[in-house]
């Protein structure tokens, strides 16, 4: 991902391109995907002769990397755009101070460039964690929770627990414990992370 | 320098291939949706003979399209405009009147980014229905309390970064506090307006959760729970589905590639501030 920060036509298209699944609602791309795990991936499996590829979603464990695919897919591209940015705020006398250095493209790279995108690291990572703990639609559009409430989130489950089985003080407990974690989560990543930079 | 150009190639062609395992979803469903049930069926992966485009008129009608559109542009428009004017005002003062009170709304903002929607949402519903309050004007209101913490938080590091002599250039011209904030430092920050404006309107654009409790009735239908609804009805109908989620699709896809430079920097700012 860090190679496509760069300016030319064809860097940009393609930032173009990873970015546009993050334009689009949980719920569309939850369906899109349905269609893909179900439909596609059977066509292939029996083109390839692979029972790799049948029922993807109708098995709890495959079930659940369906959504980690679909969640990978809509958030690389919004995670590359702030890798991008950090990249090109790196100041260019920096480089090439290095470069008159005697610096190789690798070691540019390792010891230029990573260290000084450490902060990305951490707001991706924050991003990333914050966005997974309130995945709902996706789940919902994906697999409904099935097979057999295998790939519940908590979220679903708050929402199920609420509005399906009407246990409304049960699920806000619930909703409490989801906030403790994401609160303690998040300052548990900052900190670790804000170690990691200095 | 051979053996630079050959890396060069190989990297675009690597990375080419990336890409098209990010194009090929949207391909394969805009492909699927100009099919007949059969070819769905026999080879979903490319085109086959049975090519129409008879299954977008039955989404659109199915869809209720033009409504549903209008709604979600209704609820979209009325929330942002909301909270661009909120959070611009509210975050002016903070920024221009020093205090510990001003201090604790900044910082009780900043805490609030933290809760997720999920732990709010069951008193916040039952309130509202408690008062008979669950429409689109509503949800509004509420897309509006939701947002404005980070918008006020932008707009504070906007108007942090205008001088204060600005401020008082305009008040020596005798502008009151109102005007000189209408005429001379909401411009001044356009594109952070522009930042909240996308941030806001991609979020509430595709929000479900929220519209599907607040207004999930007749004649209130976003588009995503119109289309979650008709993705129930036609199950096994695959190409209507597919023709469905490509008419969804579209509207904000468009805007995107119109606005393709705009929106990736807000995104970026949105998310490292």
């Amino acid at each position: 991902m860090i190679v496509t920060s760069s300016d030319n036509r064809f860097n940009k298209a393609l930032r173009t391109i990873f970015f546009m699944p993050n334009l689009i609602g949980g719920i569309l791309l939850g369906f899109i995907w349905q269609f893909i795990f179900t439909s596609a991936f059977k066509a292939i499996g029996s083109g390839l002769h692979l029972s790799f590829f049948n029922g993807w979603l109708s098995d709890p464990r495959t079930g659940f990397w369906g959504i980690v695919i679909l969640f990978v897919w809509q958030m690389s591209g919004y995670i590359m755009l702030i890798y991008v940015s950090f990249l090109n705020s790196i100041p260019q006398n920096t480089i090439q101070a290095a470069r008159l250095d005697g610096a190789n493209r690798r070691q540019i790279l390792f010891f230029i460039k990573l260290p000084q995108l450490a902060p990305a690291f951490t707001i991706s990572l924050f991003l990333t964690l914050a966005n997974s703990f309130k995945l709902y639609e996706q789940n919902l559009a994906l697999t409904n929770g099935g097979p057999y409430r295998s790939t519940e989130m908590i979220s679903m489950y708050i929402y199920n627990t609420a509005f399906v089985n009407f246990q409304q003080g049960y699920a806000q407990a619930a909703g409490i414990i989801l906030f403790f974690c994401v609160t303690l989560v998040s300052f548990l990543q900052l900190a670790l992370s804000r170690r990691g930079e200095n | 320098m051979p053996k630079k150009r050959s890396l060069k190639y190989l990297s675009i062609a690597i990375f080419s291939v990336i890409g098209l395992f990010w194009v090929y979803p949207f391909a394969i469903v805009l492909i699927n949706s100009m099919k007949g049930k059969r070819g769905v069926f026999q080879n979903p992966l490319w085109f086959t003979k049975d090519f129409s485009l008879a299954n977008f008129k039955t989404a659109f009608q199915a869809l209720d399209f033009a409504h549903s559109f209008l709604n979600s542009l209704l609820i979209t428009i009325g929330s942002v405009g909301l909270i661009t004017v909120v959070s611009a005002a509210a975050a002016y003062a903070i920024s221009r009147v020093k205090g510990p009170f001003s201090s604790i709304i900044y910082y009780v903002c900043a805490g609030t980014m933290l809760i997720p929607f999920q732990s709010i949402m069951i008193p916040l519903l039952s309130i509202f229905g408690k008062v008979d309050f669950l429409n689109r004007t509503s949800l509004i209101i509420m897309n509006t309390g939701l947002s404005v913490s980070l918008s006020i938080i932008l707009y504070y590091g906007a108007f942090q970064g205008v001088p204060k002599s600005l401020d008082e250039a305009a008040a020596l011209d005798g502008a009151y506090p109102l005007k000189t904030f209408i005429h001379v430092i909401f411009p001044a920050v356009s594109p952070m307006t522009g930042t909240v404006i996308i941030l806001n309107s991609m979020k509430i654009w595709n929000d479900y959760l929220l519209p599907s409790l607040v207004v999930n009735k007749d004649g209130m239908y976003t588009i995503p729970l119109k289309m979650y609804s008709f993705f129930g009805e036609t199950n096994s109908e695959w190409q209507l589905a597919l023709a469905g989620l490509v008419l969804s699709m579209i509207p904000i896809i468009a805007l995107f590639l119109l606005l393709q430079k705009q929106v990736m920097t807000s995104v970026t700012e949105g998310a490292i501030k």
